[in-house]
């Protein structure tokens, strides 16, 4: 009993710890799913930041590992805010942040004719190994400071489907697992959210 | 064993204050894996961010929002600069005052977040009723986005936008248990603003984690003055990645001259109705003087 407390104490302090980064409610898997075209495992390849309406953006070429749900092409070009231009960078935090060669499974829509990541960084799972070797997703600690989900969010999951993981925070849902089984959690949640066509 | 729990818990709970866990933002954004920890907390690569003058100014756009009206957004936005440029620091010298000061330089016209590298700037808090102008409508409130010198980490331009059209903010009054306070948020925000990052401690207002029906982020804790003193310490000097260096004269101005119009354009003027009042009128003559004095010598 005495272990079990120390351990609880332990995951306490490691949650306290974690810091998450800008204002945002927590988005559900089914939401995250439901407001997304594609989710795919990709590795970004080159980054291109520049100037648009007073703003820098940064648009990153990513090639497409594996297609998780939905459609999208082996090769994208994805637009996050931020980025460096000469010696003026500029952040906009709670923001995905794609880095050459550093892969994650994205959650992708289409906004005003360019790739996003679908929630910002809540929709960027990078892919790291863990002790074991194997490769997991991890939930992306810096997305923004987070509100609980909508509750009218929560609502209209809920009256949709009996899933439990449903309308649980898609972080984590997803946090920790496997690749393959987090391609299957998706692909119900897509199923779920996407009408056949 | 009930001692050495008792002894982990109150680690738990006191140890991030007592250490001073605070981070500030840097010039290279965080990346999505890392993972802060107790003996490494912040995110360091990049160089720490920073206002090199003693002052700076800051506007509101001069719609405000349906919820929070332009009187309200300004008292909101003055208290809560001041949790921070009122800060008591460790004894230094005769002072024991953050060295920065914010002031509100009146209502400006443009409505986006913009930088102008060739024309005048503001740093604007602006509303967003109707339309959010990114994609991610649905779950984002607020958006602070800093834009900085890459090879410095100072600090040129500051905008913040929040999404009213998601959320029901309270201004005045009682904060229901489900409701945002909009004082606890936009105090958050200004820490971001002055180049505090998200911070490991659960009892500062630069936690990451806003708890609903809370006004408790309206008071900065042990850790957020540490913060605010340890980049802008009483002795005037600025914490950079190269050690400390003299803060500039107080230029309340933007960066390039103050505009009030999207673009750069609309310089050095308030918006009609808008006259920035008390100490803030002397600051606007003030920009104007210093302005035109630029303009005169071309400044880059």
């Amino acid at each position: 009993m005495a272990r079990l407390r120390a351990f609880l104490i332990g995951a306490i302090a490691l949650f306290a710890l974690r810091a998450d980064a800008s204002v945002s409610f927590t988005v559900v898997l089914d939401a995250l799913t439901h407001d997304s075209v594609a989710a795919c495992l990709e590795t970004p390849v080159e980054t291109k930041s520049v100037w648009e309406d007073g703003r820098i953006v940064t648009y990153t070429r990513v090639h497409v590992d594996r297609v998780i749900a939905g459609s999208v092409a082996s090769e994208i070009w994805v637009r996050t805010l931020g980025g460096e231009v000469g010696d003026i960078g500029q952040q906009v935090e709670g923001e995905a942040v794609l880095r050459a060669g550093q892969q994650s499974l994205l959650f992708l829509t289409q906004w005003e004719g360019s790739w996003v990541v679908t929630a910002r960084g809540q929709g960027q799972f990078p892919i790291v190994r863990d002790v074991a070797g194997a490769l997991r997703l991890h939930k992306n600690a810096h997305a923004g400071a987070l509100l609980p989900p909508q509750p009218a969010a929560v609502a209209r999951v809920r009256a949709a489907t009996s899933v439990v993981n449903a309308a649980s925070p898609a972080a984590d849902v997803l946090d920790g697992k496997s690749i393959d089984d987090a391609a299957t959690e998706i692909g119900g949640a897509w199923r779920r959210t996407h009408a056949s066509p | 064993m009930r001692r050495l729990e008792l002894a982990i818990g109150a680690l738990v709970l006191f140890a991030p204050s007592a250490a001073h866990a605070f981070c500030r933002t840097t010039t290279v954004a965080i990346s999505p894996s890392f993972d802060s920890t107790p003996d490494d907390p912040c995110w360091t690569d990049g160089l720490p961010l920073y206002w090199a003058s003693a002052c700076v100014g800051y506007s509101i756009q001069q719609d405000a929002s349906k919820q929070v009206s332009f009187d309200d957004a300004q008292t909101g936005m003055e208290t809560a600069f001041a949790q921070w440029t009122n800060a008591t620091c460790p004894a230094s010298g005769t002072s024991t005052k953050a060295s920065i000061d914010v002031r509100f330089l009146g209502a400006v016209a443009c409505h986006k977040v913009e930088y102008n590298q060739n024309g005048g700037n503001a740093n604007v808090i602006m509303f967003d009723d109707d339309v959010w102008p990114h994609d991610d409508s649905n779950n984002t409130l607020g958006l602070t986005t800093v834009t900085y010198n890459i090879k410095t980490g100072e600090l040129y331009d500051a905008d913040m936008e929040i999404n009213t059209a998601q959320v029901t903010l309270t201004v005045n009054g009682d904060v229901p248990q489900n409701g945002f306070d909009f004082l606890s948020i936009v105090t958050h925000e200004s820490g971001h603003f002055l180049g505090l990052a998200h911070t490991p401690d659960t009892h500062a207002t630069m936690f990451a984690h806003y708890t609903q029906g809370a006004t408790s982020m309206r008071n900065l804790s042990t850790d957020d003055v540490a913060g605010i003193c340890t980049i802008y310490p009483p002795d005037g000097t600025r914490a950079t990645a190269t050690g400390p260096v003299p803060e500039g004269s107080c230029d309340p101005t933007p960066r390039h001259g103050y505009a009030s119009e999207c673009g750069g354009g609309g310089g050095c003027q308030a918006a009609p109705g808008r006259a920035p009042e008390g100490a803030a009128s002397f600051g606007a003559l003030a920009l104007a003087a210093v302005t035109l004095r630029r303009r005169r010598r071309g400044a880059a």
